[in-house]
């Protein structure tokens, strides 16, 4: 039965055991409260939600992230994306290390939704002469460098709060970006809250170049842990929506991504970073029915390390030898790796380059220099 | 059908048709509400009674720059609460873990076996949210409201369910 049989069949049903009390009541008998008001609903604790550069950036970042996820920032011309190797991304931050990692998931995600499974890297694609290692690290390099020059060092970032210009909204901010080279990127996050102060929900929209994501947004604290849960309307066609729910607690932030599709979860990722001293760590997590399908840490050390791990898949592998359209063979393949990613110069034209050293235990270890993103 | 609050003077003037006009607006989602947390339909029946009861009783209090089905609603759950609250302390076993929804007593059919069965697979917050908004329609920042929790956390909850109801 069809969902909305299914939901038609409820509503009826409860509909149809409402219990007709209302012949049993005498109204003209019962006797009017004169007490004063109380209001029955429990009052919310004031929070502050985008009180704070980090909330504004992490719901930036994130929107951000899930703005790539959306293809809309790269294809709308909202942004030039400018990957050169000097851009290297330097996780100096915390703010850096989220952003990073955020749209590293996205860049994942997209991955996961655009019909691609976790297949395993040292997989030869069809053709047998290229790896699918090699499209994985276009596309991390690809946001490494997107990371950058829209992130840039948080020293060259600046948040300004302004009463919003945009009719149905009340505040907003500007993030200003001056990456280490080239011209000075801007986005605005136009917001107003819903109700009254003790409503901590958001309505807003996100707006970089002639690029435009909406989102609503709650806030809550629960004792030490304080939580925001963000729903972003990707503009699409689609009837798509990107949830994000960001917890914090010392030391750690968890974001957690559902990509759902006319109310059908499609994807569920979940991002942890911990930060402890100097080092910070993110491990990303896609989970499919509670099943953990892969997981990436990621580490900054002196560049970026990424291990993985992508849990047993059944590989369809056509045998070529014998029938291709209908000869396939079928193999349970589980694969771990680790990725290193750090700056060199390349040999021949001297310029700074991104070196991917990639070891996997079956293709062992490979070096890749990547300059631009493909994508441009 | 007029907005609920235009009965607010005759309710105070404990006008007959004015509360059969809210009561038949407004008695699914109270119905839905409730038995969303008790699981027990004798036990709805007789709070539902009661919120409206509440609902009259307390109609001077009502501040008319609220909702006034959030209101009642909210009325509905707090009385629900109590309930709730009450049976803990009086029975070691908590009847409102009971596997039915419905009374065993009632005969059901193969619809209301159906419906239970889907209900069944969510919890109580799921519940309560899901039925809220597919019995009335209600929109799910009036449930937020309702239920005090924000807004993405009812949206949220709204998608579990959803997911749950069609396996």
């Amino acid at each position: 039965m069809k969902l909305k049989n299914r939901l038609a069949m409820i509503r009826e049903s409860i509909k149809r055991q409402t219990p007709e009390i209302n012949k049993k009541i005498r109204i003209e008998e019962i006797r009017l409260d004169e007490s004063p008001v109380v209001s029955l609903v429990h009052p919310v604790r004031s929070l502050r939600f985008l009180k704070t550069a980090w909330a504004k950036t992490t719901l930036a970042m994130t929107a951000i992230a899930i703005g790539l996820f959306g293809i809309v920032f790269l294809s709308d011309g909202g942004f030039r994306l400018d990957s050169t190797p000097e851009m290297a991304a330097s996780l100096e931050s915390e703010e850096d290390a989220l952003a990073f990692t955020a749209i590293t998931s996205a860049s994942l995600l997209k991955y996961q939704t655009s019909g691609m499974d976790f297949v395993p890297v040292s997989r030869p694609l069809s053709g047998g002469n290229t790896w699918q290692i090699e499209t994985h690290l276009s596309q991390l390099n690809h946001y490494v460098n997107v990371l950058d020059r829209m992130i840039g060092p948080v020293s060259n970032q600046s948040i300004t709060d302004l009463t919003s210009p945009r009719t149905g909204f009340e505040r907003a901010f500007r993030v200003l970006v001056t990456p280490l080279s080239g011209s000075q990127i801007a986005y605005e996050l136009h917001y107003t809250e819903d109700g009254t102060s003790q409503d901590n929900s958001y309505v807003g929209v996100i707006v970089a170049g002639s690029s435009e994501i909406h989102f609503e947004a709650s806030r809550s604290l629960q004792g030490t842990r304080e939580w925001l849960l963000t729903t972003f309307l990707i503009p699409t066609d689609r009837s798509d929506a990107v949830k994000a729910r960001l917890t914090e607690e010392t030391g750690n932030t968890v974001i957690e991504y559902e990509h759902i599709s006319n109310g059908i979860l499609l994807s569920k990722s979940v991002l942890t970073l911990t930060m402890e001293n100097s080092s910070r760590k993110a491990v990303l997590r896609f989970v499919e029915e509670d099943t953990i399908q892969a997981t990436f840490l990621l580490e900054k050390t002196t560049g970026l390390r990424i291990e993985y791990e992508i849990g047993t898949q059944d590989i369809f592998e056509m045998d070529s030898m014998i029938a291709p359209e209908f000869s396939y063979d079928v193999r349970s393949i589980t694969e771990k790796g680790v990725i290193t990613v750090g700056v060199s110069t390349h040999q021949d034209s001297d310029v700074p380059v991104l070196r991917y050293d990639v070891q996997i235990a079956s293709i062992g270890t490979r070096s890749y220099i990547l300059e631009k993103s493909d994508d441009e | 059908m007029a907005d609920l609050e235009t009965y607010i003077e005759l309710l105070i003037a404990k006008d007959e048709a004015a509360f059969e006009a809210v009561y038949h607006q407004t008695k699914h989602s109270v119905y839905a509400m409730i038995v969303s947390m008790v699981k027990d339909r004798s036990a709805a029946e007789d709070l539902m009674q009661d919120t409206y009861i509440k609902m009259i009783a307390s109609i001077r209090q009502y501040d008319p720059k609220r909702n006034f089905t959030t209101w009642l609603l909210t009325i509905a759950r707090n009385l629900a609460i109590d309930e709730l609250r009450k049976r803990k302390r009086e029975q070691p076993v908590d009847p409102m873990e009971s596997e039915n929804i419905f009374p065993k007593t009632e005969a059901k059919g193969e619809t209301d076996l159906l419906v239970e069965e889907y209900l069944m697979r969510l919890d109580e917050d799921e519940r309560q949210v899901f039925l809220l908004h597919i019995v009335d329609n209600m929109k799910h920042r009036e449930i937020a409201k309702i239920v005090d929790k924000p807004l993405g956390t009812v949206l949220w909850l709204y998608q579990k369910a959803l997911r749950k109801i069609k396996k």
